[in-house]
């Protein structure tokens, strides 16, 4: 299902490990650690399946891992914001639509044969991360939008508003506890909780993992450190690990804290950031701290768009070109400005 | 400043850089042009949501800036209007997927 890119791909096979206390859904129960750890390999680990019914959990595990699909997460290279785009066999779905001063996300997902998404989903209204959904949604066949409760005073929410009203579309505000079916894709919402700030876009935004089979992918949006904190004590703890992670706040230093790494505990972590970018993300110490955790880190500013697939084999990573993810990307190669 | 050079621009968000200094991130007349500029030339006015005047050189750098009172008061009532029209919304055809 991973298709050719117009770039030369880099294709990565990761070394499988074990994923140690995978989470489990159903009805905003919190399910207890897992009790054993799957011996290696993704594939094999049936404890990322833990069961949507209790006391069915192993017949499901076993049958989920068996019979889905592979889960394809793409990291679009849409400059300093931030777009995903989650697919399985049964479903579509995007995570944030890119910047409001590109236009590059119709061609995108154009170029992955992309005409019709299930869910939109958009973290929180900044222009970096709701930026073209205007353009998604009069372009595209979109069944349902979510978005964050915050508000936000910039005529680039108001045109979302005009989109929104002027098309045939579901809509919801999710909050955490909550368990959405999209598909063979499984999205439990971890943010905002009810301590959130609406008036605080980062706090308030959507903190999501979309789950398919055995494999899971964590959004945090831009929520900072003390969100994170909230996240990581909160009785959805469990929902936070992932073998996949966006890095959250397109690397900055506000994100992605020790306490929250170590409850992600992810194999992969893409940073989604422009080349050159007037905040200098990615952040020394989010880029030496993944390290240090021995995560695979890419980022589209360094490798462009960046897409991770998992199936039978395990996961493996494609990258629209080579590079290497360093703090503050290369300075002395800055673009002028429509990446900033 | 004059006013013939003064565009409407609204702060969308506040950001810390590397070296833990706060940036702030304007988007700037009809077309919503970003500019980014120390928070601390702004002072108070560098708050999300806030609506100004700006002066933007051809440079793209902010010559002055100064809060736009009348379309902050605006502002606040399209709020309330922009909450009703997201409540009618999930009126309108709530989501089917939640369990």
């Amino acid at each position: 299902m991973l298709r050719p890119l117009a770039a030369a791909l880099l294709v990565v096979a990761l070394a499988a490990c074990d994923p140690a206390g995978s989470a489990a859904v159903g009805s905003g129960e919190v399910p207890a650690p897992a009790a054993s750890a799957a011996p290696s390999g993704l594939t094999d680990d049936a404890q990322a399946d833990e069961g949507e019914e209790p006391g069915d959990a192993e017949a499901d595990d076993a049958g989920e891992a068996e019979s889905a699909g592979a889960l394809e997460v793409a990291f679009l290279d849409v400059g300093q914001g931030d777009a995903t785009l989650v697919r399985t066999e049964e479903a579509t779905l995007l995570v944030d639509t890119g910047r409001h001063d590109r236009s590059d996300l119709p061609g995108l997902l154009d170029e992955r044969e992309v005409t019709a998404i299930d869910v939109v989903a958009v973290t929180h209204p900044h222009a970096d991360h709701l930026g073209q959904f205007a353009t998604v949604l009069e372009g595209l066949d979109v069944d349902e939008v979510w978005f964050s409760p915050a508000d936000h005073d910039t005529l680039t929410f108001e045109r979302a508003l005009d989109a929104l009203e002027a098309a045939d579309v579901a809509y919801a505000e999710p909050s955490a506890g909550e368990v959405y079916d999209v598909g063979d894709v499984v999205v439990e919402v971890l943010g905002p909780d009810d301590a959130a700030d609406p008036s605080d876009l980062h706090d308030s935004g959507l903190v999501l993992r979309a789950r398919a089979g055995a494999a899971s992918v964590l959004f945090t949006g831009d929520v900072e450190e003390a969100t994170e904190r909230r996240l990581v004590d909160g009785p959805h703890a469990a929902w936070l690990d992932a073998d996949l992670y966006q890095v959250g706040h397109h690397g900055s230093a506000t994100s992605t804290s020790p306490e929250l790494l170590a409850a992600v505990d992810p194999e992969v972590a893409v940073a989604s950031y422009g080349l050159g970018n007037a905040y200098h993300h990615p952040h020394a110490e989010v880029v030496e701290r993944l390290e240090a955790a021995g995560v695979a880190l890419y980022g589209t500013g360094a490798h462009g768009t960046v897409t991770a697939r998992h199936d039978a084999d395990g996961w493996s990573v494609a990258t629209e070109r080579d590079g290497e993810v360093r703090p503050g990307e290369q300075e002395d190669e800055q673009e002028d400005g429509d990446d900033a | 400043m004059t006013a013939e050079a003064e565009e409407p621009a609204v702060v969308d968000r506040v950001v810390d850089d590397a070296r833990g200094v706060a940036l702030a991130v304007l988007l700037v007349g009809e077309g919503e042009r970003e500019v980014v500029v120390p928070a601390s030339t702004l002072g108070d006015l560098a708050e999300p949501g806030r609506r100004l005047r700006v002066d933007v050189d051809a440079a793209g750098g902010l010559g002055a800036a100064r809060a736009d009172v009348a379309a902050d008061a605006a502002a606040a009532a399209r709020g309330e209007e922009r909450r009703a029209r997201r409540d009618r919304l999930a009126d309108r055809r709530p989501s089917s997927r939640r369990r």
